[in-house]
């Protein structure tokens, strides 16, 4: 499975498309414009004294990149592997440097448009361990997404241990 | 707009800096004695190009040096004054200063208060031979303007002009007729004749250049004719002589007067001529120029090469394509893979296809890995400067001998070699030889012998410093380095780890400090500079007989020899420069000991070891069967590995673009089953682990 994601046709603004996948019981959804290519699951060389929920890096056309289980990142219980797990390579920025990292979802789920009225804000507080993790909550339907903010996620993975 | 000026100016910023260079070798081949016109011409160029481009761009500090140094150097070109080394001292000197002022900006601020006393004595210098040579031009000289001395005969009312292109001239997408209009227009052409060369039409040979003009003008300078044709006097022989006004060279009846000159016309009807004419027709003229023009180009090719034509390209674009083509191999050697395993009738011509794919794969990585890789030449050509003016200081008496300048390496380990190497230069010369009367007494010739030579080995290039002075002792390197503390009371060291402690931060074996080298801080930056291009510097000294430094480095930072080995079931890649040997864990001595840890033995000395499974944290099923012994930084270490897989070049791809660095590691590669396998760095490992603590 490797769907690759076209860039803009031009004709709609991708700004308000949100990439859905499952993690657990949940589904999240992140911006679809930081969503570079969905990949399916595959070994990766670890590196060592990595944090734990950094598996490791993998070659993607030339670019070592490296993957970040979100599971572990959320402090889930890990899951096996299966058919249906992906890797969703994102874009970030850290450090105002541009770069590319795997994310290991349980199962990418659907593309939805989100408006602005449709995303309920999180609450400044209202959960202590958030640190800026989650954005807000996508209203589809009669089902709930949790929307996440990259950088942050990301930034921790990134910057531990560095010397 | 603006932009476009800064970019130019950038362009003209990076083109001072050749021409200084040129400016540097040529006028080292002068002082040497090698004061032929050609090199006096080149020498001249070089000025006057940076004096052009300087004015353009309203450098006027850097205008008006080179301006007199131009000045100077005319009067040389013109023959009118020998070149004597005390000229060639003070054009070094503007030189120096002109590259100050350069690196400064090179614009109106930046300015050097030194300019003007170097100025004045340029100026002196012009005015004295002025006088010597009876020359009445000598007010003249300190006019601004060169050319004008150029012509200071003006009374001469015609001009023969004999102009042959080289291929060059073509292939830079010169137009000759845009030469003679321009002649033309400046002057009255009395006659024009166009002859060819080529005698044998049957060989003609459309890439050559066989059209040859003589064209007899009045009413015009000197000088404005050799204005024309100045950016493309290094591509034809051309003469300018003047005549005198009764003796008309060319015969009337066959050149056409005042020809209004339309290229192919003119071509066509003297074809006609040259078809049956040879060479020696081509030539009615006094003889004297073209056999002074023909024995100038025969000399040329003996000059080195400095017109290869060139193509400036910014680095990063190179090395995206090196990237790419990276890809490309790595690609291409899984489709063989693939191809391998179908089972199929199509199976062997696929086969072949893939076979010929492979070849042009590694040819095409092979010729743009190639684009990077400089001759070592520019970094040696800055060293006989270097060796002559220390060598006057020191008193002492060196012959500099280059060897294998076309060795080529990667530009980027080019550059960073620069200075290490002007480093153990000096170092050799101020410490390595001796002066004249040790050398007599000791029984030598009183000159000193510096031998730099490069070459290629197996994948690296290897660069040797030798000497002939009177090498390292190693009792009096061993009591110093006891004495500042660098070494323990009671440590012994074999030879050539006494030899290594040269390179030791704060080590000076200089008597007495000297302003050229001895305060001891540059000999550790020259290892760590070396190491950390992933190579690796030697010493072997003889007392009394002289010293050899031998450098070991990389021929590229992209790619790399590396040693797979394996790690607790993951694949590591160790740099195969940095390994020295290795060694069964069970046949070697090896016992813990308290505060250096695990220890084995190797060529009698103790080593620590490393066990690399522990220090990755990797918990996979672990033989530890070998010991891997690597060289960092004059330490040795042993890394303790399961298997050694095989050798094999890698590309070496940064951690740090999408992750970030990670202790212990160099990079990541890949393989050719596209998976990743990370590169180890022994001087990090070495650094950051317990062994170095407790050392």
């Amino acid at each position: 499975m490797q769907v690759q994601l076209s860039d803009n046709d031009g004709m709609t603004d991708m700004s308000d498309q949100f990439l859905t996948f499952i993690l657990g019981d949940e589904e999240y959804g992140i911006e679809i414009l930081k969503v570079q290519e969905i990949k399916s699951w595959g070994p990766c060389t670890p590196i060592p004294n990595a944090p734990e929920h950094v598996l490791g890096v993998i070659n993607l056309r030339g670019a070592i990149v490296p993957i970040v289980d979100l599971r572990c990142r959320f402090g889930m219980d890990p899951k096996e592997y299966t058919t249906t797990t992906a890797i969703i390579i994102v874009r970030t920025e850290h450090d105002g440097q541009h770069r590319i990292v795997g994310l290991v979802v349980d199962k990418v789920s659907e593309v939805y448009h989100l408006g602005a009225d449709s995303i309920q804000p999180i609450e400044e507080g209202a959960n202590g361990q958030d640190k800026g993790y989650i954005r807000g909550y996508g209203q589809i339907e009669n089902k709930l997404v949790v929307l996440i903010n990259l950088a942050p996620i990301l930034s921790t993975s990134l910057d531990a241990g560095a010397r | 707009m603006d932009e476009e000026l800064e970019e130019f100016r950038a362009i003209f910023l990076d083109e001072c800096l050749e021409n200084i260079e040129l400016l540097e070798s040529g006028l080292m081949r002068m002082g040497e004695g090698d004061s032929d016109l050609d090199t006096v011409n080149e020498v001249f160029r070089a000025a006057h190009s940076i004096k052009g481009g300087a004015s353009t761009f309203g450098f006027n500090p850097m205008a008006e040096l080179t301006h007199h140094m131009e000045t100077l150097l005319d009067e040389m070109r013109a023959e009118r004054r020998p070149v004597v080394e005390e000229d060639v001292d003070l054009l070094l000197n503007a030189l120096d200063l002109l590259q100050t002022i350069l690196t400064a900006g090179g614009d109106d601020d930046s300015d050097h208060p030194d300019r003007a006393s170097v100025q004045v004595k340029l100026e002196k210098s012009v005015a004295n031979t002025g006088d010597i040579s009876n020359d009445s031009d000598a007010a003249a000289t300190k006019d601004v303007n060169t050319e004008v001395i150029d012509d200071a005969p003006t009374a001469i009312s015609k001009l023969l002009i004999q102009f042959l292109p080289k291929p060059e001239f073509y292939k830079r997408g010169n137009d000759p007729l845009l030469l003679i209009r321009e002649i033309a227009r400046i002057s009255s052409v009395e006659s024009l004749r166009v002859s060819s060369r080529c005698s044998d039409w049957a060989a003609f040979d459309p890439s050559e250049s066989f059209l040859e003009w003589v064209i007899q003008v009045s009413n015009v300078e000197k000088a404005d004719i050799l204005e024309i044709f100045e950016w493309v006097d290094t591509d034809c022989d051309l003469s300018v002589e003047e005549i005198p006004t009764e003796a008309l060279p060319i015969d009337k009846a066959q050149a056409p007067l005042n020809v209004e000159v339309s290229g192919l016309e003119a071509d066509k009807s003297k074809d006609v001529n040259a078809k049956d004419a040879n060479t020696k027709e081509s030539t009615p003229v006094t003889a004297q120029p073209t056999q002074n023009d023909s024995s100038k180009a025969a000399k040329k090719p003996a000059k080195p090469n400095q017109e290869t034509s060139s193509i400036r390209i910014a680095t990063d674009k190179i090395d995206h394509l090196i990237n790419l083509v990276g890809e490309l191999v790595i690609t291409q050697s899984m489709l063989s893979r693939v191809s391998d395993s179908i089972d199929d009738i199509d199976r062997d011509s696929l086969r072949e296809r893939v076979t010929d794919l492979e070849h042009n794969t590694r040819d095409l990585q092979e010729s743009v890995m190639q684009v990077r890789m400089l001759p070592i030449s520019s970094a040696f050509s800055r060293l006989p400067r270097l060796v002559r003016d220390l060598s006057k200081k020191l008193d002492k008496k060196v012959d500099l001998q280059l060897e294998g300048e076309t060795t080529e390496l990667d530009k980027t380990v080019l550059e960073r070699m620069i200075d290490p190497l002007v480093h153990l230069v000096r170092n050799g010369l101020d410490h390595g030889l001796e002066t004249t009367e040790e050398r007599i007494a000791a029984g030598k010739s009183e000159v000193g012998i510096l031998k730099l030579s490069a070459r290629q080995a197996s994948g690296s290039v290897v660069i040797e410093i030798k000497d002939d002075g009177k090498g390292i002792n190693p009792e009096r390197i061993l009591t110093l380095a006891r004495e500042r503390g660098i070494v323990g009371e009671d440590e012994e060291l074999s030879l050539e780890q006494i030899n290594q402690l040269i390179f030791a931060p704060g080590f000076s074996t200089a008597e007495e400090v000297s302003d050229v080298s001895g305060r001891g801080v540059g000999m550790d930056v020259v290892r760590r500079n070396i190491v950390d291009l992933g190579g690796r510097v030697t010493v072997h000294s003889e007392l009394g007989k002289g010293t050899l430094i031998e450098i070991k480095l990389p021929l590229s930072l992209a790619i790399l020899d590396g040693q797979l080995v394996s790690v607790a079931g993951e694949t590591y890649v160790i740099p195969i420069l940095s390994i020295i040997e290795t060694l069964e864990l069970t046949k070697t001595e090896h016992s813990t000991v308290p505060e250096r840890g695990e220890i084995c033995q190797f060529r009698g000395e103790y080593l620590s070891m490393i066990r690399m499974a522990s220090y990755f944290n990797h918990s996979g099923e672990k033989s530890e069967n070998l010991v891997v012994v690597v060289d960092t930084h004059g330490k040795r270490v042993g890394l303790v590995v399961d298997q050694v897989i095989g050798q094999q070049q890698v590309v070496i791809k940064p951690l740090d673009k999408n992750y970030k660095n990670v202790s212990g590691l160099a990079g990541a590669t890949i393989m050719s089953d596209g998976s990743v396998a990370l590169i180890m760095d022994p001087t990090s490992i070495y650094e950051s682990s317990y062994v170095a603590e407790a050392a």
